[in-house]
């Protein structure tokens, strides 16, 4: 066997021991699924696909992208079922991947002969002293970001070699990764991708002009750049239109300077001094092996080659390391500190505000790239013995230090101010029987997920100990909107804290109508109350002390259900899904009876067909406080949860009227009528503090009898154009593919 | 000559190294307070100090290793304090300063 063969052997194998490591974390049966993020794709990848696809609007631009790995994932569910395995596998492949993609950087980076033992053992090194440094991330609950640790180090060395050889295969295997985790190259991982790109396109750019003495390839570059846009577009497009859409949060978040300095300069001075640790960052923090002799091994190698050996590639791979060290630990000298507050001020910098994170995954790339070189100026032209034996050392070190986190310790956390309940569960099997009831449901309303937490979360325990907190699982697997928190309640929030302190039934019912409630799914469970005395179930809001006796505990939510107009539909264990009574509910689209100019007129009003708009939308028409006797009749169509069609019957009716459409206001919300829309006496408004609303006058419209016409969200374009542009680029790419290789195997006959 | 020259520059880089030592340890020992004033003294005797003695990045490297050192000791035995974050913060300058040189020596030899 050749030499450079014996290498790759061993190298896979260690890939494959650090593959089936996370195998071992995990009893089978058993989960960790909770965090911000939410990892419910673990348990039934197709139904969170289904849901995030539906999703078409400017709330679900920025979640678009994890389509294609959604996707992936229900490929791969179908041969592993057990999501305990989905998890190590999930797991695994980060951890192996970012090992081998790291030694093959090195590899790539060293100017000297591949087949030189040295260069063998310092790749092999560095790929495990990058291990050890992932392993200080999160890897509980872990986000989607978490793949940067793979991705970063694998798309640099593929870009390397696409850039030195021109070929098409590395241009390939780029944009397969890239779709494949299109979640890592789409709006939630702006800061990471941001905090990367640009310094590995700079980073090879000097590298190709300093060190290799050679330009750029700019044409095969520039290819690839729109390349990967275009076949990104179906994510990136909608994105961007939601970047600058002057009614979104993100565009506010990104332009508004009061939001550029209450959510980043003031929460940059506040977490500053916590966050920003230069030896944590150098030395690994406390948690990652304690703090041993060992720690110092890295840190004096990483800088002991600039005293044994000249190289302009540790030069520059030193500059590298010194800016994202500046960036990652903020907390440089105070004019440091002043200069990295006045970056805020450039829109979009904001996203660096929790510093620590979003720089971590370049920081220590570098890092090990930095360990690397610097490594093998120690080494080179040493004996082969030296130069095994010290690497043995290294990744003994290394080894002993994150001995912890390959036995899966990190596993043996509790859940945030819980009564010491283990963040991983097994999943209840009537929990899965309850969300597949649930799957059923008509698309007829939403749904209230019981209890309720103060912000969006569901907490739902395991079979056997251990719980879930996290996104609600009604919502991205039972594929059913709902409002499992105060926080998702919006303007409404302060009015049904006001409705449950007082217990007043009738407004709690209204208000559950005009949010177009119609479900209750509620997990009867004490444990999930008892064991969790403060978040997520904190007095609302955050700061203040409003009590809520009905919402203490599971006795106070009985008493409640009994007093409202429900019928059981399911019950199995813990789980109930109830319904409101028909009575009650407001339809998805509907021509109230009366419309109020405030929400406390509606709330006490005894209709369940009522509106009310602003207080300055009533102004000066007729429209509001007069109970409409002859509204017209009304029959809708949803053809998607973007597109209605409807039919109204307004005889000879020649006063205006309104429709109301119970989603989420947004101005490309559109009615069109008879294939025309911003027509003159069709007037869209805000309804019910959060939907949207029509006001349509019959004479400008100059239409009597029966009117049809469409609602529709014109925000979807974005979408269709993004489609259009992706699936065009994959067309075009496998065409080309598919020449390339028919011209090679020509060639080769 | 030389001799003259080595009579003055000697006594003045030891007056340096005291005067650096004297500003890092002061510095360590909180004496100036959270501002920069002591780094950008530092700075200024160091690049005299280099100047006069022809010192290489070699030296700068040996402080920053030092310095690294020194950080580490003090992580393993009282975790991210004051003092660490500031041993922290003198590597890191060193390290940007030697940096700085190394670039300046490949440039000088035409290497860059």
């Amino acid at each position: 066997m050749k030499p450079e063969n014996k290498c790759l052997v061993v190298i896979l194998l260690i890939g494959l021991l650090l593959f089936f490591i996370p195998f071992f974390w995990l009893k089978l049966g058993f989960v960790d699924l909770g965090g911000d993020a939410g990892r419910l794709y673990f348990i039934d990848p197709y139904a969170m696909m289904k849901y995030i696809y539906s999703q078409q609007n400017v709330f679900g631009s920025t979640i678009y992208a994890m389509l294609p790995y959604l996707l992936y994932l229900s490929i791969i569910h179908i041969v592993i079922l057990s999501p305990t395995y989905m998890i190590a596998f999930d797991h695994g492949l980060q951890l192996s991947l970012a090992f081998i993609s790291m030694y093959f950087v090195i590899r790539e980076l060293m100017p000297q002969i591949k087949h030189d033992a040295s260069v063998f053992s310092v790749a092999l090194t560095c790929g495990i002293v990058y291990v050890g440094f992932i392993t200080k991330t999160g890897w509980v609950t872990s986000l989607e970001t978490q793949y940067q640790i793979f991705l970063n180090p694998l798309t640099f060395y593929f870009l390397l070699r696409y850039l030195k050889t021109s070929r098409f295969i590395y241009a390939t295997l780029l944009f397969i990764l890239s779709i494949v985790y299109s979640f890592n190259f789409g709006f939630s991982s702006t800061p990471q991708l941001m905090a990367f790109y640009p310094s590995i396109f700079l980073f090879l750019y000097i590298y190709f002009r300093v060190i290799l003495r050679q330009s750029i390839p700019w044409k095969s570059f520039l290819l690839l750049c729109v390349s990967f846009l275009l076949l990104h577009a179906f994510h990136l497009l909608p994105a961007l239109a939601t970047v600058f859409s002057k009614d979104s949060q993100v565009h506010m978040n990104i332009f508004s300077r009061t939001s550029i300095e209450n959510n980043g300069v003031t929460y940059f001075d506040a977490n500053r001094q916590t966050l920003g640790k230069l030896s944590e960052e150098l030395f690994g923090s406390p948690s990652s092996g304690g703090r041993t002799i060992l720690t110092l091994i890295i840190p004096l190698i990483t800088f002991s080659g600039f005293i044994k050996k000249k190289s302009k590639l540790l030069w520059l791979t030193g500059l590298f390391f010194a800016v994202t060290f500046f960036l990652v630990s903020a907390n440089i000298t105070n004019v440091g500190v002043r200069l990295y507050r006045k970056l805020f001020y450039i829109p979009g910098f904001t996203m660096f505000r929790s510093f620590n994170d979003k720089w971590y995954y370049t920081f220590i790339f570098f890092y090990a790239l930095l360990f690397g070189l610097s490594f093998y100026a120690l080494l080179n032209k040493k004996k082969h013995l030296v130069t095994a034996v010290a690497s043995i050392l290294v990744i003994i070190s290394v080894i002993y230090r994150i001995a912890p986190f390959i036995q899966g310790k990190f596993y043996q956390t509790t859940l945030y101010q819980s009564r010491s309940v283990p963040v991983i569960f097994n999943i209840d099997p009537n929990l899965i029987s309850a969300l597949s009831y649930v799957k059923k449901l008509p698309d007829d309303g939403k749904a209230l997920t019981l209890p309720l937490t103060l912000p969006y979360e569901q907490v739902i325990y395991g079979k056997s100990g251990g719980a879930y907190v996290g996104l609600s699982m009604v919502r991205f697997i039972g594929n059913k909107n709902d409002y499992p928190g105060f926080w998702m309640f919006g303007p409404h929030r302060d009015t049904l804290v006001g409705v449950l302190k007082d217990v007043n039934v009738h407004e709690l019912v209204q208000l559950l109508s005009i949010l177009n409630i119609r479900y209750i799914f509620r997990d009867t469970d004490p444990r999930i109350m008892n064991d969790f005395p403060h978040y997520p179930y904190l007095n609302y809001p955050f700061d203040s002390t409003v009590d809520l006796p009905v919402l203490k505990n599971q006795d106070g939510y009985d008493q409640l259900m009994k007093s409202l107009p429900l019928t059981t539909q399911y019950k199995k264990g813990f789980f109930e899904i109830m319904k409101l009574s028909d009575s009650v509910v407001r339809p998805q689209i509907y021509i109230p009876d009366i419309i109020y100019a405030s929400q406390s007129d509606l709330l006490s009003g005894t209709s369940f067909r009522s509106a009310y708009v602003d207080d300055g939308m009533c102004g000066g028409t007729a429209l509001c406080n007069v109970v409409d006797t002859s509204i017209p009749t009304l029959r809708f169509k949803k053809v998607s949860p973007q597109n209605y069609s409807f039919q109204l019957s307004v005889g000879t009716r020649h006063d205006p009227f309104v429709v109301v459409l119970s989603d989420d206001y947004q101005s490309s919300w559109t009615m069109a009528i008879d294939g025309t829309h911003d027509l003159q006496g069709v007037r869209h408004l805000e309804a019910n503090g959060y939907a949207n609303a029509w006001v349509i006058d019959p004479t400008q419209l100059n239409r009597s009898v029966t009117i049809s016409g469409e609602i529709f969200l014109r925000f979807q374009k974005y979408f269709t154009f993004g489609w259009i542009l992706s699936i065009g680029a994959v067309v075009v790419f496998v065409s080309t593919a598919i020449i390339l290789v028919a011209k090679k195997y020509e060639k080769s006959k | 000559m030389k001799k003259v020259n080595n009579r003055i520059i000697i006594p003045v880089s030891l007056f340096l190294i005291a005067a650096m030592i004297g500003i890092v340890v002061m510095d360590l020992l909180y004496k100036f307070g959270n501002y920069d004033t002591p780094f950008m003294l530092e700075f200024v005797l160091y690049l005299l100090y280099t100047f006069l003695r022809r010192s290489t990045s070699k030296l700068t490297f040996i402080v920053v290793i030092l310095f690294i050192v020194s950080m580490g000791i003090s992580y393993i035995t009282a975790g991210s304090t004051r003092l660490t974050e500031r041993f922290g913060e003198w590597f890191y300058l060193y390290f940007i300063f030697g940096l700085i040189q190394y670039g300046r020596e490949f440039w000088l030899t035409k290497n860059i």
